[in-house]
């Protein structure tokens, strides 16, 4: 049988969940592809192979270059020829087992019978692997035979403590920044361009809010996505939803949320390399064990090496590629130690605060998570720091108050953190805003609430109402409100095109007390922020795949009875086009089984033509009678 | 590190816990290379700036120093980036210094080639320079001290200004402390001008700026010319100057729209020396009228933009600018900065009040509910209307009336920004206005009658913000203002801050329509005071009735 033909039918017979993680691992494309021919016809592409062999730890690499080179072969083989050729240590059997399993996941090799009893590369794997020392890729002799190049110094003692000061310093300024992230593109979400990067209007307006230099804002994105604080929809960058409970996390807490996504998002073998060299420098000598180690991946390792070794001085992990503490106990030993190592040096946090008169709310230090979630609230976050500035203001405190708070208890809440009592102008704002809340009220209308009004029908969409006349007579006057299109609807009413939330904020900046509810008049606490709705970015892939997945076994399926029939057809195709010689099993009439070896010719009217080398005849075989097919090579 | 009363910010922003027992001490040594920046009342926010930096280092304090005083007092550990910044800035102070040579030419001199030659061809540079002189100097133009030193701030290498300032012609001047003399802080700030060469004080108003001025006259002893914003204080000046120091009539001149006299000490307005004949400025041989050894800026914040260009060729002669706020609402601050020079002395507000040196004054915010009638105007007034509509709003005739009933017996300002509503409120009032129509004279002579209580109610227009000395008023009503102006506010509330023979308190009202962007516009008007220490209670005009 042919390779394509081999790989189809191993490729049918897995189940979908096998099916679509073997899809993922060689991160196929689904479009054009119909059936299991096409995609292993695809699979077997030279640029998808190369694709697939590129991350591949040098090992492997060998392991698989033996195997392709012996053709068909057992795993000892296979160990025995890498000995041949070099490779120092010597090979056990069971890392050769391990490095041809992990290129069989990948569908370049097929790996037949108990223990590795014969492992087959597939012919277009060894074509692609026997071309590389002509692309300056190594050679299966050079993957096993160069030795790992020597590097890396031990660290100096001295400067540990000074690293881990400033490691700490920056990992709070990483939190810090990311808080900030994630409260501007609440507010704004920032724009990606098609050709990817932020669009620089959106990096400029990141870097003031984070106080940080432009250049660092693509980093501090690039931290939170990893930790799924932030994601990319439609072009645009949107804080998620996971966010608020990163938020109401402690420093400590949310670093190591930060470091542990960094963690785990590492490349496996920068991974691997970190942790057994976590005490040593990751400078130059690094990127040389890196470039040694996944020699096929060309510049892109080297790049994600640099992009993680960056982020990692901003998580507080490394100073000038030299790991701090926490970054030692975070390859040893996982996160947890690692944040274990940093609270020390983590600045105290406070849970009193200083209460102006300008209505600004000030904590002389980081604020402990429970009081800043119950200070956010009714007050918006104006700065963050060390200390941390608050706002508060009529809407902050509407939105409390619409989601169920009392300006007695957010008083009493203030009284019982304040280091300066309650400024009178705080006091008013709160009592004068409670009490003033949702004199206007501003409902949905959904699409069979058509409204007529003089004698017309108009699409509303909201309803504003009020039981005090004047203000809805102001609201109909309102210039700034004139886009909103109000329409007189009945006593104490008005109605509106445009959706409840637009008209809530409107009236909003316009300064009137309003209040959203729901169609059951139930107050709805609105917050002026964009969330990604939830959906992870890497489920929009997922998709993708199962939707092929979905097309395969449908296709499968079409063929109904005659799916035995339809896929006997499709190989032949393929050995025909391929000129591939088969042994073809025959039902005769009286029940016996005949096999012929053929040289398939041509398929057509119901039968199969081929020369049959042995009795050196044509032969016209009934496609009905062919029981199986198999490569005769 | 210490469990102190600093919180030091990467952003290079220092907080000061006001109530922490080493308060005191650590204000005292972090003003040193810090700028305050807000100073409410429990904690005060500072900034480390470059300009701080260099000023600390212009007069003897190193980056450890610095870094020293950071470490004592801190709650936290100082962030690198901040040591590093302290460090490496203070390092490019003083690698160039502008001097004079033998023959008095002015040189731009650096032992660091590398600097000197990165400067030297810096497209706004190069034209200041006339030539190479040796390896390491260039003669710069004799007209460019200046705008080199502030172009060389701009680049980030602040020259070390040796040059000297041209003594002047020598006039005695002798303060004449009968009865009175200079306070410690008002002493302190002139030292610290001496000190510093030229800058500016910020001292709230009554605070005594002029005798600041004074003391530093009498400490230069020579020829000065004293720039102010308007006649009214000009003649303001003059009688200070008569009576505080030993200096005559015939000693003070007044050049301005009515008297152009040049005397070893003249008092000029901004006005005239901007004022243009076909299209050339018609009074700049003021400036060059006699060999002033001291100019003084009254209101420094109020600077006119082109007398900032003519402040760059000033450069030689010593500079004092007065202010009681650096806030501009022009964003000029650091035109101020380089030309005039750094802030010399600045003292919180309510530091001066605590010492009993300024009255102490309430500020309420009235908010007053407009009539359905009035609402209905504003919201179908287009947006460029509508602050006017607000804040001119006739409900608040109501407000003045009460309150002025309310403080009948005391000396009332009632300010306004429109001239109708003055109008309006002097005839409901029956109390005289005072506008920019009014004449000098007429003014003059309505102010004299508020000082002696002949005229107890005065509606004014922002004529009457600036360096107005009206020592009595104890109560002033904002019935509207120039939207969001900062300064304004401070300026308003200062006329109401001189220490009262009366014994009473002072009362500053500022009245708010209700849910309208007067309401904005007066929460940031109110900011600076805020950051004084200041604080609003908010009222309802009901309250006022009641």
């Amino acid at each position: 049988m042919t390779n394509t033909l081999a790989l189809a039918a191993r490729l049918r017979a897995l189940d979908d969940d096998a099916l679509h993680s073997a899809i993922g691992r060689r991160a196929a494309a689904a479009t054009g592809i119909r059936d299991f021919f096409d995609l292993a016809e695809a699979l077997l592409q030279p640029d998808s192979i190369q694709r697939a062999l590129t991350p591949l730890d040098r090992f492997t690499l060998a392991a698989l270059a033996a195997a392709a080179q012996l053709g068909s072969a057992a795993i000892d083989e296979v160990s025995a020829l890498l000995v041949e050729w070099g490779a120092s240590p010597q090979p056990n059997r069971s890392q050769v087992e391990t490095a041809l399993g992990a290129a069989s996941a990948l569908l370049l090799v097929d790996i037949d019978g108990e223990g590795g009893a014969n492992v087959s590369v597939y012919e277009q794997v060894r074509a692609q692997l026997a071309s590389w020392p002509e692309h300056d890729l190594p050679s299966g002799e050079q993957l096993a035979g160069v030795a790992a190049p020597v590097l890396l110094t031990a660290l100096p003692a001295a400067p540990q403590e000074t690293i881990d000061r400033l490691g700490a310093e920056r990992a709070f300024d990483a939190v810090t920044a990311v808080t900030e992230l994630i409260s501007e593109l609440m507010r704004e979400p920032a724009l990606e361009l098609q050709k990817g990067g932020l669009a620089l209007p959106s990096a400029k307006r990141l870097a003031t809010a984070l106080s940080l230099d432009v250049t660092a804002v693509a980093p501090m994105l690039s931290i939170a996505r990893r930790a799924c604080l932030v994601t990319l929809r439609e072009r645009s960058w949107l804080a998620t939803a996971a966010t608020t409970d990163w938020l109401a996390l402690p420093t400590r807490d949310r670093w190591a949320a930060l470091a542990g996504a960094w963690l785990g998002e590492l490349p496996e073998q920068i991974r691997a390399l970190l942790a057994r060299r976590s005490r040593s420098g990751w400078g130059d000598g690094l990127r040389a064990l890196i470039e040694w180690s996944s020699p096929a991946a060309g510049d892109t390792l080297g790049k994600r090496l640099d992009e993680f070794t960056r982020d990692a001085e901003m998580l507080g992990l490394a100073d000038g590629a030299v790991p701090s503490t926490a970054g030692i106990r975070l390859l040893d030993h996982g996160v947890d130690a690692a944040a274990e190592s940093l609270a020390g040096l983590l600045p105290d946090e406070v849970d009193k605060v200083y209460v102006l008169q300008d209505l600004s709310i000030v904590s002389p230090g980081p604020l402990d998570p429970a009081v800043s979630a119950r200070l956010r609230t009714f007050a918006d976050v104006e700065g963050r720091a060390l200390a941390s500035t608050y706002r508060v203001s009529e809407s902050s405190i509407n939105r409390a108050i619409a989601a169920g708070a009392h300006a007695a208890g957010l008083l009493s809440f203030l009284d019982g953190i304040s280091l300066s009592g309650i400024p009178q102008p705080l006091e008013y704002l709160v009592t004068e805003t409670a009490e003033r809340f949702g004199r206007v009220r501003v409902g949905p209308l959904d699409e069979s609430d058509a409204t007529t009004v003089a004698g017309g029908r108009i699409h509303a969409r909201s309803y504003v109402r009020s039981a005090d006349a004047g203000l809805l007579s102001t609201l109909e006057v309102d210039q700034s409100l004139s886009a909103l299109g109000f329409t007189r609807a009945g006593e104490g009413r008005l109605v509106s095109r445009f959706a409840r939330d637009d008209v809530f904020w409107a009236l909003t900046d316009a300064r009137y007390p309003v209040a959203a509810e729901s169609a059951e008049r139930a107050i709805v606490p609105l917050r002026r922020v964009t969330i990604a709705p939830e959906q992870a970015a890497a489920d929009a892939r997922d998709e993708k795949v199962d939707e092929l997945v979905r097309r395969l076994r449908a296709a499968e399926a079409e063929s109904g009875p005659d799916a035995e029939r339809a896929w006997l057809r499709r190989q032949l195709d393929i050995a025909v086009k391929a000129r591939v010689a088969l042994t073809v099993s025959v039902a005769m009439p009286d029940g016996r089984e005949v096999q012929y070896t053929l040289e398939p010719t041509g398929v057509g009217g119901g039968r199969l033509r081929g020369r049959d080398r042995a009795a050196d005849i044509e032969r016209t075989l009934p496609l009905s009678s062919i029981r199986s097919i198999e490569s005769a090579d | 590190m210490s469990d102190g009363p600093l919180i030091v910010q990467s952003d290079r922003t220092v907080l000061l816990e006001v109530a922490h027992p080493q308060a005191e001490d650590a204000r005292h040594d972090l003003g040193v290379f810090a700028e305050l920046e807000r100073a409410p009342e429990h904690i005060h926010t500072y900034r480390i700036t470059r300009l701080g930096l260099w000023n600390a280092r212009a007069a003897g304090h190193t980056a450890a120093d610095m870094l020293g005083t950071l470490e004592r007092y801190s709650k936290f550990p100082i962030p690198q980036t901040v040591t590093v910044d302290v460090t490496e800035t203070v390092a490019r102070y003083g690698r160039l210094v502008i001097e004079r040579d033998d023959e008095g030419a002015l040189v731009l001199h650096s032992d660091d080639l590398a600097v000197l030659t990165e400067v030297a061809s810096a497209k706004r540079i190069a034209p200041l320079l006339v030539e190479r002189r040796d390896d390491t100097s260039f003669f710069v133009e004799a007209w460019a001290r200046g705008q080199l030193k502030q172009e060389l701030v701009k680049l980030g290498w602040p020259a070390e200004d040796l040059a000297g300032y041209t003594p002047g012609t020598p006039h005695p001047i002798d303060l004449v402390q009968e009865g009175w003399h200079l306070r410690d802080y008002q002493n302190k700030a002139v030292d610290n001008f001496f000190d510093g060469g030229s800058g500016v004080v910020v001292l709230p108003c009554g605070a005594g700026k002029t005798l600041v001025g004074a003391g530093a006259m009498a400490r230069a002893g020579t020829t000065t010319l004293i720039l102010v914003t308007n006649t009214v204080s000009a003649r303001q000046w003059r009688d200070e100057l008569l009576k505080r120091t030993s200096l005559t009539r015939e000693e003070i001149g007044e050049y301005s729209g009515q008297v152009k006299e040049v005397k070893p000490v003249t008092i000029a307005t901004y006005q005239i020396l901007t004022a243009k004949r076909k299209g050339e400025y018609a009074h700049l041989a003021l400036l060059d009228a006699l060999d002033w050894g001291l100019v003084v800026y009254d209101e420094v914040h109020l600077l006119p933009a082109p007398v900032f260009k003519l402040t760059a060729e000033l450069q030689a002669r010593r500079r004092l600018g007065l202010t009681a706020t650096l806030v501009r609402e022009d964003g000029r601050e650091g035109d101020v900065f380089s030309l005039i020079g750094p802030k010399r002395f600045d003292a919180p507000w309510k530091e001066i009040e605590s010492q009993g040196f300024i009255s102490p004054a309430a500020c309420y915010e009235v908010r007053v509910d407009l009539p359905q009638s009035e609402r209905l105007s504003y919201a179908a007034a287009a947006d460029d209307e509508r602050y006017r509509l607000a804040s001119s709003a006739p409900a608040k005739r109501d407000v003045v009336r009460q309150l002025v009933r309310r403080h009948a017996g005391e000396r009332i300002l009632v300010i306004g920004q429109y001239l109708d509503q003055i109008d309006e409120l002097a005839e409901e009032l029956n109390a005289p206005k005072l506008t920019g129509a009014t004449p000098v004279d007429e003014r003059e002579r309505l102010y004299q009658e508020f000082r002696e209580g002949t005229t107890p109610v005065l509606v004014v227009s922002k004529v009457a913000n600036f360096s107005v000395d009206l020592p009595e008023a104890t109560v002033a009503i904002q019935v509207s203002g120039s939207y969001g102006s900062r300064q304004e506010e401070a300026q308003r509330l200062g006329r109401l801050l001189r220490p009262k023979e009366s014994g009473l308190s002072a009362n500053f009202y500022t009245l708010v329509a209700r849910d309208t962007v007067d309401q904005d516009f007066a929460q940031n008007r109110q900011r600076f005071l805020a950051e004084q220490g200041y604080s609003y209670t908010i009222l309802d005009a009901d309250d006022i009735a009641a």
